[in-house]
Order: structure tokens, then C-alpha cells, then sequence
């Protein structure tokens, strides 16, 4: 969205994924799509050490949350150390889980990435504390009080192009194909863009509620975020 | 201070019909598993270290709906320790109660 209009065309920042190689094939189409439409500079995060020693979910050899650990959040560590990133914008929001819904906008992270969350600096109507220690890093959360339904608003008010996955039939197969992979899809069935959006005025099935490593013990999640997941 | 204030925010999404499916049934399975009483405020209260205190420690927000607008709780902190917490929550909204 940045692409398309905030920036007349050239988006002064780079993107970052961190690529799992878990990830849906149609969702890195999506995002080579746009990185050619929208001319961004992408950047690859991968943990290759853990993904060629096969320790990972899909073999078996390490739990969700263990996972998750080496394939999303050691591998975002190695790629902002790589470039010394001190700030990067996420797309967290405050209605997807409880402990995000205590974050800051600018939201410190420690020289290991960590999260203290009984100390996060106060945030008081529109002054953010936005210089950190050398070393450390800060995540950007612009959307963090948005709720889902506000996503979908924005998608249909401004066009903005979705993956086809989130659409009935691809999406059945795609998740059953899928189903053992560490990261999937929200599970609310959602047919055509206008009946998302109304769908979501009255739906009691809440969008991480498909993710088995929220459920694997009742710290899990928090112990991951804390530890420098987004 | 320790008045219910996230003990009411849980009780009014349930009794709202406002909690998303499961989510009762979760926090009771988690508090059966660790053999305490189950929590009301543990729907805002999310942090370990809340839980195990049964104190909120930052401030927190959650939705609901109903047909004519979307709604959001900020819960904040009432322990003094936790004054800038409590002052990030308030600051938020325009308006404010409680």
C-alpha cells in the first residue's frame, strides 16, 4: 500500500521477509508480484543453517513453537544484525492476540531482541519516544489499532490486490494441502471480498484461532513475542 | 486498586456474547490446568506475571461489536507501580470512564 501511493511510486525502504520455505506458493508469487509492480527492494531473512540441518515442525523434528523460534524469529534477528536495521515497520495488530494487545507503537527491543514488556515506555495521546540505545532496535506498529474488519475495509476501499487463497475453493484445497505446515491461513471460511467484510461484522471465530502454537502451552506465544517474535 | 475492573471488561464481553468461540473454555481448561480459580480477568490479563499475581500489569485493548458500531476496552493497571501503564491506557481515548 506504501508502494502504490504513499511514496509517488518509490518506497524509500526496503522489505523484509523472513521466509520460512514453509510458506503457501501462491503467497510468494504474491510477493514477487508486487516487489516487480511496486519496484521495492526485497530483503530475505532465512535460518539455512536450521532448514539444511532439517531440524523443523514438518519433520518432525522440533515442536511449533521451537519452530517458529529458529525459522521466523532467529532468522528476522540475523537479517536486521545483517543490516543493521534499527527500526522496522510491522503489521501487528492489537485484536489478534492478548499480548499484542499490550504493545506500543514504537516498542523497544533489547541488543538480543528482547521484549520487556513490564517496561515499555509510556505513549501519551501523540508522543512516542522514539530514540533507543545504540545496538537495540525498534518495531514500528502502525496498525496496532486496527481489527481485522478494518483491514478488509481498507482492501476494498483501495483495491488493493489479495492472495486468491483467501477465496473459497483455492483456499479449501490449499489448506488441507497445507495443513501440516507451521504457518497457515486464518480459518474463517471467506468466499468473495464484500462477504468478508460482512462476515466479519458477526463472526465469533477469532483470526489466529487456526494456529496450533498459540494452543501448545498457555505461555508459549508470550515466551516467543518476548523473545523477539513479531 | 484490585476492584474488578478487568474481572468486569471479562465478565461484559462474555455476557455480551462478545467473546470469540472457545476462548471461555481455554481460559478454564488453563486455569483447571494450573489448579487455580478461573479468572474473569484473565481475558485482558494475559502476561504470565499477571496471571500469576492476579494484578494487571500494562495496559490492554479488546473489540466488540454490536449492529450499530464497533467498540474498544482500554483495561489499565490500578497498583501505583504501574502508574505508566496506567497513564499510556488513559491517554488513549478522547473520553473515558471509570
Amino acid at each position: 500500500v506504501a508502494g502504490a501511493q504513499g511514496f509517488f511510486g518509490h518506497v524509500p525502504f526496503p522489505l523484509v521477509h523472513v521466509d520460512t520455505t514453509y510458506k503457501i506458493p501462491s503467497m510468494i508469487e504474491y510477493r514477487d508480484r508486487l516487489v516487480k509492480e511496486w519496484k521495492l527492494k526485497l530483503v530475505v531473512g532465512k535460518n539455512e543453517a536450521v532448514l539444511k540441518s532439517g531440524v523443523t515442525f514438518p519433520n518432525g523434528r522440533a515442536t511449533r513453537v521451537e519452530c517458529c523460534g529458529t525459522l521466523k524469529k532467529d532468522a528476522l534477528k540475523a537479517v536486521l544484525d545483517k543490516h543493521h536495521y534499527t527500526g522496522v515497520i510491522v503489521g501487528v495488530r492489537r485484536d489478534e492476540e492478548p499480548t499484542r494487545a499490550k504493545e506500543r507503537y514504537f516498542s523497544p527491543r533489547d541488543k538480543n531482541m528482547e521484549w520487556n514488556v513490564e517496561d515499555q515506555p509510556p505513549e501519551l495521546w501523540d508522543q512516542f519516544k522514539t530514540d533507543f540505545e545504540k545496538g537495540t532496535h525498534i518495531r514500528i506498529h502502525p496498525l496496532l489499532h486496527w481489527t481485522e474488519l478494518n483491514i478488509w475495509e481498507y482492501i476494498e476501499r483501495e483495491n488493493i490486490p489479495v492472495i486468491p487463497l483467501y477465496f473459497a475453493n483455492e483456499k479449501a484445497s490449499a489448506i488441507a494441502a497445507w495443513a501440516a505446515r507451521p504457518a497457515l491461513f486464518p480459518s474463517n471460511p471467506t468466499p468473495e471480498r464484500p462477504e468478508i467484510i460482512e462476515e466479519l461484522r458477526h463472526t465469533k471465530t477469532s483470526e489466529r484461532s487456526g494456529r496450533a502454537q498459540d494452543k501448545e502451552s498457555e505461555d508459549a506465544f508470550e515466551k516467543l513475542r518476548r523473545d523477539g517474535y513479531m | 486498586v484490585d476492584h474488578g475492573k478487568s474481572t468486569f471488561v471479562g465478565r461484559l464481553l462474555h455476557d455480551t456474547g462478545s467473546l470469540p468461540e472457545g476462548k471461555l473454555e481455554q481460559l478454564q481448561a488453563v486455569a483447571e490446568r494450573r489448579g487455580v480459580p478461573f479468572e474473569w480477568a484473565n481475558l485482558m490479563d494475559a502476561l504470565q506475571s499477571e496471571r500469576d499475581q492476579n494484578i494487571t500489569i500494562d495496559t490492554a485493548q479488546i473489540w466488540f461489536q454490536t449492529k450499530k458500531r464497533q467498540y474498544v476496552i482500554i483495561d489499565a493497571p490500578g497498583h501505583k507501580e504501574f502508574l505508566k501503564n496506567m497513564i499510556t491506557g488513559a491517554a488513549t481515548p478522547r473520553r473515558r470512564c471509570c
